[in-house]
């Protein structure tokens, strides 16, 4: 059987005008269409079964979406804790890229004892936004909404992620980190005399002079109107959009690079291979910024508008990009669920890992292949993928 | 979508810190270095390789009949979360 997650199958062949990329995605992007017929109390439980990997930004979007659909507004502690869950969750997808691909990138092992400690506390902060399970139903009216303040023993958890970062990742607090985002001089101080792994893996790039490597001119994906995009997911087409999603005609990118954007870096390094990794790091450090606020201090995050007709998008920022549902429920019952994922948007058969790709300067086969996968890794499908070059 | 598979543990190598696992017909040897605890029969959520976390029975077998009703899983099950020629370590988890 192949993965039910489906791949994705990268060939890069060499041709008299450079290289051309091709991708085959097996991706189930209308997968959702499953939980049609069934309630959407019964769906917002099971999705986050199936979609397990980026389960909190799938139920989150899932209940702002159901929210929508029937007027209810989550409370602001509510969508605090929720943003919450998220970025712990995000924090934990980008530590996986960090910690476990990212030495391999290196011709290293794994760093799995890290990554182990990473999973189990990410677990233990998950359980104490949600202790009772219930934090992304429609609805949800939770302890958590009922005890406006830090979850208890959040504190002790969030001082062992931030030593773990500190002295794992980054090699300085992630405060010290995010301040070097704005200050080139100081982020290669760092990058040159720092041990952790993605200090290192930076500075090879430096070292190499592929820092700059894969600029692309794709552009960024806009704030859509909720309009524009229940509009898009609901038309006769959806299944293709979904697939291979366009806005405006134009393939779009929706990734940590575009959410952080460090210009200051990008001024120096370009938009290339060096900053989206940096914009990994960052991503990491203000996860932990915004955990550390609490759900009180988070409860700034929009809420989803009041409709009721029905009809309902949720929207929120996983950790590969803008993750959005549509749902259309009459009668109790879903009749209409779509899904758009940030990896159709950034791995578009002309998005931006192709022209990326396409970009590479000529060389060794091996040499292509290692940057290739650098590349591909510091733009992050979701699912495995295979290279052919 | 970032779907991860859950299986049924049916053999420990401790000084490997490896499980194989069933799913289906098909058995598959998975890394258990991110978790902790983890016994035969127990129930994982396999991710390219990994044993991402424990869960239930009851959750392991909804989670299989929903990917079943998406048309997503064959008669022959066959666990195959790592592909062979993927690029090594990276691509893995995804």
């Amino acid at each position: 059987m192949s993965d039910p997650g489906g791949s994705l199958e990268i060939q890069l062949t060499p041709s008299s005008d450079g290289l051309v990329c091709t991708i085959v995605s097996t991706r189930p992007v209308a997968a959702a269409s499953a939980f049609v017929g069934r309630s959407p109390e019964e769906t917002t439980a099971r999705l986050p079964l199936l979609f397990s990997i980026c389960a909190r930004a799938q139920a989150g979007a899932c209940a702002a979406a159901f929210e929508q659909a029937s007027g209810r507004v989550a409370s602001p502690i509510i969508r605090g804790r929720r943003e919450a869950a998220i970025a712990a969750e995000t924090i934990r997808e980008h530590l996986w890229r960090i910690l476990l691909d990212w030495p391999t990138l290196l011709g290293e092992p794994p760093c799995r004892d890290d990554m182990a400690s990473a999973l189990a506390l990410s677990n233990r902060i998950l359980s104490r936004l949600d202790p009772a399970g219930d934090l992304f139903g429609v609805g949800a009216r939770t302890a958590a909404g009922h005890t406006p303040g830090q979850a208890p023993g959040l504190d002790v958890l969030l001082a062992d992620l931030h030593d773990l970062l500190t002295h794992k990742v980054l090699g300085v607090p992630p405060e010290h980190w995010l301040s070097l985002i704005g200050d080139p001089s100081g982020f290669e101080r760092w990058c040159r005399n720092t041990e952790t792994v993605a200090a290192r893996l930076l500075r090879s790039l430096l070292e190499s002079g592929e820092a700059s490597l894969g600029k692309t001119t794709i552009p960024a994906l806009p704030r859509l109107s909720e309009k524009d995009l229940i509009a898009r997911l609901s038309a006769p087409d959806w299944a293709e959009f979904v697939a291979a999603p366009t806005w405006q005609g134009q393939p779009r990118e929706t990734s940590p690079f575009t959410r952080v954007h460090p210009l200051p870096l990008i001024e120096v390094y370009g938009a290339g291979l060096l900053v989206r990794l940096a914009a990994q790091l960052t991503e990491v450090a203000t996860g932990l910024r915004l955990l550390s606020r609490g759900p009180v201090g988070n409860a700034g995050a929009q809420p989803t508008s009041a409709g009721g007709n029905g009809i309902g998008l949720g929207r929120v920022f996983a950790a590969r990009g803008l993750l959005a549902h549509v749902v259309r429920v009459e009668d109790g019952r879903v009749r209409e669920y779509r899904i758009l994922a940030p990896t159709e948007w950034n791995f578009h058969p002309r998005g931006v890992v192709v022209r990326a790709l396409e970009s590479l300067p000529p060389g060794p086969e091996e040499q292509l292949r290692r940057q290739a996968e650098l590349l591909i890794t510091a733009i992050d499908p979701c699912v495995a993928f295979k290279l052919t070059c | 979508m970032c779907l991860a598979i859950p299986a049924r543990i049916t053999s420990i190598d401790v000084a490997a810190d490896t499980a194989k696992v069933a799913l289906g017909s098909v058995g598959k040897e998975i890394s258990l270095a991110l978790i902790e605890d983890a016994a035969v029969g127990d129930y994982v959520l396999i991710h390219v390789g990994y044993a991402l976390n424990k869960i239930s029975e009851e959750e392991a077998q909804r989670t299989l009949e929903m990917i079943a009703e998406m048309g997503l899983l064959e008669e022959e099950q066959e666990l195959d979360p790592e592909p062979t020629s993927t690029v090594a370590g990276s691509g893995g988890q995804r």
